[in-house]
């Protein structure tokens, strides 16, 4: 039987391999479970007055609003 | 709470042209509404997307659209050639922008003989920069390649909404033309 005196890098080596690799096995192997993947269900049409293009218009036309009503002001 | 009061003390023309264009755009939207709800009682397609699908048809077959096909059903019209066609829904009848536009004329004009003047002008051109972005939506599509998503994505959303906002730009100075001061 032979022994060896493991100095710290070994030891670091040692410590890589037996604890912080085993942490990352499979790490690009995919984890989805087909059963738990969430799959969008139908809604339907719900009736939406307003979208986000037309709330940001309104918004650009109450600022446009504003900045007329402004220059009316001051001349 | 008092400098909110003074502001709005200060600012009433303002308000009152917040209130006319909140008024007007909702009450306009609730017409539209009950338009479409009648259209589709009655098993029909509103009229707007079918002129617009009419109008995007024929800008695209002077596009070079060869055998572009048209055809119009209850829930929205396909225009293209077989293979390439796009579905023109109501949503892409530009009306509500239209409408957006329309209530900001009121907003700040009030109900006047210029306001209206300027309601119908504003539907004619948004609905001409709405037929230029469709048409030219079919010719990319038959083209093939990615042109027709980045354009669909980003450049003609901007272009649509961009002819409103350029008609609120201008609005003051088609006042000064029609001798409003």
């Amino acid at each position: 039987m032979r022994w060896y005196l493991l100095g710290s890098r070994d030891m670091g080596r040692l410590r890589l391999r037996r604890e912080i690799l085993p942490y990352f096995e499979g790490m690009f192997e995919p984890h989805l479970d087909p059963v738990k993947i969430y799959m969008p269900q139908e809604v339907g049409k719900p009736a939406v007055p307003l979208d986000g293009g037309l709330t940001a218009l309104l918004l650009a036309g109450g600022a446009a609003g504003y900045r007329q009503f402004k220059k009316k002001k001051k001349a | 709470m008092n400098a909110l009061l003074q502001w709005a003390a200060n600012n009433r023309p303002f308000l009152f042209f917040i209130g006319r264009f909140l008024i007007t755009f909702f009450g306009l939207s609730i017409l539209y509404a009950l338009y479409l709800k009648y259209v589709e009682l009655e098993g029909d397609l509103d009229l707007v997307t079918y002129w617009v699908s009419r109008g995007s048809h024929e800008l695209a077959r002077a596009l070079g659209v060869a055998d572009c096909e048209w055809a119009c059903f209850m829930d929205g019209c396909y225009v293209g050639r077989p293979g390439h066609m796009v579905n023109i829904l109501e949503g892409c009848n530009g009306l509500k922008l239209a409408i957006v536009y329309a209530a900001y004329v009121i907003g700040i004009g009030g109900w006047n003989w210029r306001s209206l003047l300027q309601m119908a002008v504003g539907l004619v051109v948004v609905q001409f920069f709405n037929v230029i972005r469709i048409g030219s939506l079919i010719a990319l599509r038959d083209g093939g390649g990615d042109m027709y998503f980045y354009f669909l994505k980003y450049v003609f959303g901007v272009w649509i909404y961009g002819s409103v906002i350029v008609l609120w730009l201008l609005k003051p100075r088609i006042d000064r033309w029609l001798g409003q001061k």
